[in-house]
């Protein structure tokens, strides 16, 4: 067994004594102190803290340790506390989120024509950026699209057989399993009295200054983008499951009379990994909650000024018993920055300790819309899991073929 | 020069936002013309980190400039010039 | 494209285990294999490496190990940015195998993520039925 020392009679007493409340409380705590952040590291190593305790991997345990608790759980927007992980599996968590998970993005654009005054490769970077959604299990069926590198980046040519696989040998050429084609044609024209009911041109004289009146297709949106179901993809992508921007109302150039724009795109499969365009959220992050702990009672103004000290609703006041004089406590710790504003003034020296608590993980997770925002961390829990299990299977081989 | 399809360090999409936002800022809401302050306009937008804030609040919309350069319309200012 | 992972990642398992079920398994189901056993490793301090993996993976799996009574040190690095590589370093006590310490910290936290989507699940279903509008009361 390992070669910790072992314990002297009356510390090995204290140890079966066990652990109070407060001091396994005391563990959980990251302090934030006026200059510098202490206990930062987690302590539940086995070893940590002597031969005492047992802090081996125990399933049954984490489960009863574990909890969530939710804030909001908007489709596309949502919060909640996931309280009794070790940072590591929380931050696994978020780092699939943001940059693992598949989802559909424009990836090749083949431009006919383009007169306006966007450029090419600024149309093109515009469309990529354009979050897609279309039905949830087509959008599963959809296999990957490996992309061939480009001729001259031999780096990427020299390692790139290794990308495709093996199990799908149609991956390296676009066809309706992998690629999606969507198509923009518009031009603008002066408003017409026989087609629009207006005359641009003399709206223009008169002084109209609205390019809507004036114009027909001024501004394009995404909602202007044409889904053109390739093969088998009519029956997989039909109706309610037609590919179609999240946000319809995206800007992506606006036209004068005379411009014109004819293209295709490829939209692939892809992960946030490779671009950006890819992941499915905006935001996926997590804070520790705060921890306030005042160590001997504020009282009367300096119970107002530590008030001040916080944001709104973190610290409320409440008439003493014995006295009148109003005495601060802490209402809700969730909503503190642990600005540390507090332990810049005297009067609260040795009174308060802030904290944060090291397993408690206020997630938030806003999606661009293509999934809800629940799913997808079901998802990232669900990608992890696959993640152990596909190395296990090559461990496997590994001692195998050893 | 035309507003960014999505917010530079989040990810969230603002290019469907830019035209209600302009539209939000310039419309009177009272009988004394007062508009709405862009810190309101961008609160009922959604906008609530300041990345996002930022990208709709400094931007410059300068296309609608560079619009102005087509020879498609240079014949009906002149026209309008003229008479 | 760096990744082959994802929802495809869980098809493949399905695919593979009835292959396998079956018998009639071929080798056009067969993934690449994506670990390596490092030169110098003894059955009781061994480096592994972890081909396309990253952070994600690695700190997960350091700390799942960590937490093996058995286990005399793990660590992982990844030892060039621009190399897709992850290596995992494992030394144990009492001649207990590496390749047992692995395999039980790849299971460990497989089985953490099954209680982690269990209790989101329910937390998730109790929330949404008990607010209609999704937002907490505060």
């Amino acid at each position: 067994m390992p070669s910790w020392a072992p314990l002297s009679a009356t510390e090995l007493a204290e140890r079966q004594r066990g652990l109070s409340e407060e001091q396994l409380q005391q563990r959980r705590i990251v302090n934030v102190n006026p200059e510098t952040v202490t206990h930062v590291s987690a302590t539940d190593i086995p070893g940590h803290w002597g031969p005492g305790q047992d802090d081996s991997w125990d399933i049954e345990r984490f489960k009863q340790n574990l909890r969530f608790k939710f804030h909001q759980n908007k489709p596309y927007d949502s919060a909640f506390s996931l309280i009794g992980v070790d940072a590591s599996i929380a931050n696994a968590y978020r780092r699939i989120l943001m940059s693992e998970i598949p989802t559909l993005a424009i990836e090749d654009v083949f431009i006919f024509d383009n007169t306006t005054i966007i450029q090419d490769e600024v149309l093109a970077s515009r469309l990529g950026l354009i979050p897609l959604t279309g039905g949830q299990e087509a959008l599963t069926w959809l296999r990957w699209y490996r992309k061939p590198p480009p001729k001259d980046d031999f780096a990427s040519q020299a390692t790139w057989p290794y990308d495709v696989d093996d199990n799908d040998a149609d991956s390296a050429t676009p066809n309706d399993h992998n690629t999606i084609v969507i198509t923009l044609k518009v031009e603008c024209r002066w408003a017409t009295q026989a087609e629009d009911g207006r005359d641009g041109r003399r709206l223009a004289k008169e002084g109209e200054t609205d390019p809507n009146e004036r114009y027909v297709n001024s501004n394009i949106y995404a909602h202007q983008l044409v889904f053109e179901p390739q093969g088998d993809q009519a029956k997989h992508f039909s109706g309610e499951n037609a590919i179609k921007p999240v946000n319809p109302d995206i800007l992506i150039a606006k036209l004068r009379p005379g411009q014109r724009i004819n293209l295709r795109c490829h939209c692939i499969k892809g992960i946030g990994m490779d671009h950006a365009k890819y992941s499915p959220v905006a935001t996926a992050s997590y804070r520790l909650l705060p921890d306030i702990n005042i160590t001997q009672p504020i009282l009367g103004a300096d119970a107002k000024k530590f008030q001040r000290c916080f944001p709104r609703g973190v610290i409320d006041l409440v008439k003493d018993g014995d006295s009148r004089e109003e005495k601060a406590v802490v209402a809700d710790p969730m909503k503190d920055t642990v600005s540390r504003e507090c332990l810049r003034h005297d009067e609260f020296k040795d009174k308060v300790k802030l904290g944060r608590i090291r397993d408690h993980f206020i997630f938030s997770i806003e999606s661009t819309g293509q999934f809800e925002s629940d799913e997808l961390f079901l998802d990232s829990v669900r990608l992890l899991r696959a993640k152990a299990e596909r190395f296990n299977r090559h461990l496997t081989e590994l001692e195998d073929g050893r | 020069m035309i507003i960014p399809i999505r917010c530079f360090s989040c990810g969230k999409v603002i290019a469907d936002l830019y035209e209600r936002y302009v539209e939000l800022i310039g419309t009177p809401m009272d009988a004394e013309g007062n508009t709405m302050p862009d810190g309101d306009a961008m609160d009922e937008l959604g906008l609530n980190r300041y990345c996002c804030r930022r990208m709709i609040l400094t931007h410059v919309d300068l296309i609608e400039k560079l619009l102005r350069y087509n020879p498609a319309e240079r014949d009906i200012i002149k026209v309008a010039q003229r008479g | 494209m760096a990744q082959t992972d994802g929802d495809r990642e869980m098809a493949d398992v399905d695919a593979t285990a009835g292959a396998d079920a079956n018998g009639t398994e071929g080798d056009s189901v067969r993934e690449k294999q994506r670990l390596r056993l490092l030169p110098g490793s003894t059955d009781t301090a061994a480096s592994f490496a972890f081909e396309k993996e990253d952070h994600t993976l690695g700190n997960a799996l350091r700390y799942m190990i960590m937490k093996n009574p058995d286990v005399e040190f793990c660590g992982y690095s990844i030892p060039h940015p621009s190399e897709t590589v992850m290596n995992l370093r494992i030394q144990t006590w009492d001649n207990v195998s590496v390749y047992d310490v692995l395999r039980r910290g790849l299971s460990d936290l497989a089985e953490l993520c099954d209680v982690v989507e269990d209790k989101f699940t329910v937390a998730r279903d109790e929330f949404n039925a008990a607010h209609p509008d999704r937002v907490a009361a505060k």
